[in-house]
């Protein structure tokens, strides 16, 4: 490996994870240790632990608020998030050496008519067109690439699973890794590097800001 | 809004104003605002709400289906996120990383002259009722950035002219308070108003003045005393009749902290106010009179802003009234109210106080006839007149046709004989709603009803006999 093999295939995979990992936290911590705010409790707030842990997984599992009041909206954003579930649990599956090929083709194929559906909702719903900005649109844009790229090693390049798996593992138990044959995956690669290294700088950092934008404020009393 | 433009007398460049505006500022208004951002993300009170809330909304305008403004004129403009996104192209551009680096892509945007006019005609369309924050799945609250906006717009003298008149009269008037009642007309009204409660009554349950030394300082926006004499008779009558140990001041009389609705400084130093007159008549506790946004101040600014007041309680009267009936110490009988009661959920006091069982449970136990308005408790509209635009009556015609709209189609929905509304503020946008609307009700306070339905047993009429002689 040299050049940008080496780059994208062994060195930025760490400096990714690292600064995927390092940066939520941080921003978590950041957020934990802030001065005490204003009493800006949302009445009524769940008493319990309980009832705060119902009110979450409502909101994390079903998109309580977004199909209760926008579910042309919610199908979108919902199946999205859903998507990124399916391929999440297929990397994990894969990684044992189980590769369920049914989760990787409906998570990628999810993915991309939801991302398209998003972004065409944005456009063209006059509300989401007047508070969207350009971020909303390279985010999806993110994803959107993320698949095709890796729909057009599928189709043109005919991918070992075996050579990605074992790659992986390699990067995992930090072992020289060796690249998969397909030159596309090199592309794959680095744009999910780049999602990593953005996201804790995103607005996809709601998944940790809304632990506190609710416990911390909106409950916090 | 636009229709009601006036123009600033004081102004070289004669710039157009959506509402009436006593000294507005002129020169390097871009710069000063800019500093005024710097020293709102600064302060610790906003520290962490501010850096969830400029950062983390997702723009899936979940807000717009629950913004009362924006569901009755559908315009952009009125959206909670897009007023909200005002505020943010000032943040990413001039305190964001990425504003810095990827400008306009970041959302970004240099502030202009009329970016500020653009920001200070949104900030007063917002009622700041909080409603948006009901269903944000993000958890983030536009009214706090409606009011960071307005706070930044104050530091440009860019604020509503009763806001600043009221204030100056408050903090630096001889009299102390926003309405400048004098303190011997204030004594004499006191006065006016044992000789009613008697009358009512039958015994003295009347407010004690100036009682050093007393567990409560009873404290109600001074505009009580001039349009709810019912109300503030209930109040007086109900603590009485708890047997509560309580007093008014006569130095400082004034609930009303229009601070809340556009400078932190008028806020703090209005607070610091309500606590010197508790301290120097050594309360222990403060009762606040049928107020919301006063109620709020107190409850919630208290801990951060006052941290050496000797006071250790502040409740509501709502408050203090529903636990003296459930503890059984005020009887009050249903058959007294005959019509039918709803209840308007004062924003302040319901969404963002938690006053919301309180009311409810002093006016079932006034009437028999209570009903439910739809929606309700924290889902109930604002009256249209909050976050101080009820003062504002060169906005008369979108308190009643737009921000008004929804709570006047809910009034006459319900079509309640009285329409129970604890907030002085409340009480005057929805009296002037009944009139524009022509709906058939009545707007009072819950105490208004609890003077109505009080039974004095002959205990508490010999208790209060001999307390007089």
């Amino acid at each position: 490996m040299q050049g940008l093999d080496w780059l994208i295939g062994a060195v930025l995979p760490y400096v990714a994870a690292a600064v995927c990992l390092l940066g939520v936290a941080a921003r978590a911590l950041q957020w934990q240790f802030m001065p005490k705010h204003v009493r800006w409790t949302f009445y009524p707030a769940p008493q319990n632990l309980m009832d705060q842990a119902r009110f979450m997984a409502a909101e994390i599992f079903t998109f309580r608020a977004i199909l209760k009041q926008n579910k042309i909206l919610w199908i979108g954003a919902w199946m999205f998030h859903i998507s990124m579930g399916i391929l999440v649990l297929w990397l994990v599956f894969m990684m044992a050496g189980a590769h369920v090929a049914a989760l990787c083709w409906i998570g990628a194929i999810l993915m991309g008519c939801t991302v398209l559906y998003l972004i065409l909702y944005r456009l063209l719903q006059p509300a989401a067109k007047a508070v969207s900005t350009p971020v909303e649109y390279f985010n999806l844009g993110l994803f959107l690439s993320i698949v095709l790229a890796s729909a057009s090693m599928y189709f043109f390049q005919q991918p070992s699973i075996e050579e990605i798996r074992q790659y992986l593992l390699q990067l995992l138990t930090f072992q020289i890794p060796v690249l998969p044959q397909a030159p596309l995956f090199l592309l794959v690669l680095f744009l999910v590097e780049a999602l990593m290294i953005y996201f804790p700088f995103s607005r996809m950092i709601h998944m940790v800001s809304k632990y506190f934008a609710f416990h911390r404020i909106n409950w916090g009393h | 809004m636009s229709e009601n433009t006036n123009r600033s007398e004081n102004s070289k460049t004669k710039r157009k104003y959506p509402f009436k505006i006593e000294h507005p500022t002129e020169e390097h208004r871009p710069e000063t605002m800019i500093n005024a951002m710097k020293d709102i993300l600064n302060a610790d009170i906003y520290k962490l709400p501010l850096s969830i809330y400029l950062d983390t909304c997702a723009r899936c305008n979940t807000c717009s289906t629950t913004c009362h403004v924006y569901q009755t004129t559908g315009k952009v403009e009125d959206l909670p996120a897009y007023r909200s996104e005002k505020v943010r192209r000032i943040y990413k551009k001039y305190f964001s990383r990425s504003g810095r680096l990827f400008g306009r892509l970041a959302g970004a945007k240099e502030l202009s002259e009329d970016d500020i006019n653009s920001l200070l005609e949104s900030a007063y369309r917002c009622t700041m009722c909080r409603r948006c924050n009901l269903e944000c799945p993000m958890g983030v609250d536009n009214a706090l950035i409606t009011r960071i906006a307005r706070v930044m717009l104050s530091y440009l003298n860019l604020m509503p002219s009763n806001f600043e008149i009221s204030v100056n009269s408050q903090l630096e008037g001889e009299t102390r308070n926003t309405s400048a009642i004098p303190r011997i007309a204030f004594l004499d009204t006191l006065e006016f108003l044992n000789e009613e409660i008697e009358e009512i009554v039958g015994c003295d349950m009347g407010f004690p003045i100036d009682k050093e030394g007393s567990e409560i300082l009873f404290i109600a926006p001074v505009s009580d005393y001039m349009m709810e004499a019912e109300t503030l008779m209930g109040n007086a009558v109900a603590l009485n009749a708890a047997g509560a140990d309580w007093t008014v001041g006569t130095e400082f009389y004034d609930a009303i902290n229009y601070g809340l609705f556009y400078s932190d400084e008028k806020l703090e130093q209005i607070l610091q106010c309500v606590h010197a007159e508790a301290k120097r008549l050594k309360v222990k506790k403060i009762v606040v009179g049928e107020c919301g946004h006063a109620t709020k101040t107190l409850k919630l600014f208290t801990e951060i802003l006052c941290k050496d007041s000797p006071v250790e309680k502040i409740e509501s009267v709502l408050e203090f009234t529903a636990h003296a009936i459930m503890d059984g110490k005020i009887k009050l009988d249903p058959s007294r109210v005959s019509e039918t009661v709803t209840y308007h959920d004062p924003c302040n006091l319901g969404r963002m106080g938690g006053v919301l069982d309180e009311p409810r449970t002093i006016l079932k136990a006034c009437t028999d006839n209570f009903i439910e308005m739809s929606p309700t408790r924290e889902e109930n509209y604002c009256c249209g007149g909050g976050g101080g635009t009820v003062t504002m009556d060169d906005i008369y015609d979108f308190r009643m046709n737009v921000a008004g709209k929804m709570k006047a189609d809910q009034m006459r929905s319900v079509g309640a004989h009285y329409v129970a509304a604890p907030c002085a503020n409340c009480k005057k946008q929805i009296r002037e709603l009944i009139d524009f609307h022509k709906i058939d009700s009545t707007v009072v306070g819950v105490h208004d009803l609890v003077l109505k339905a009080l039974v004095l047993d002959d205990a508490s009429q010999k208790k209060s006999d001999s307390d007089e002689s």
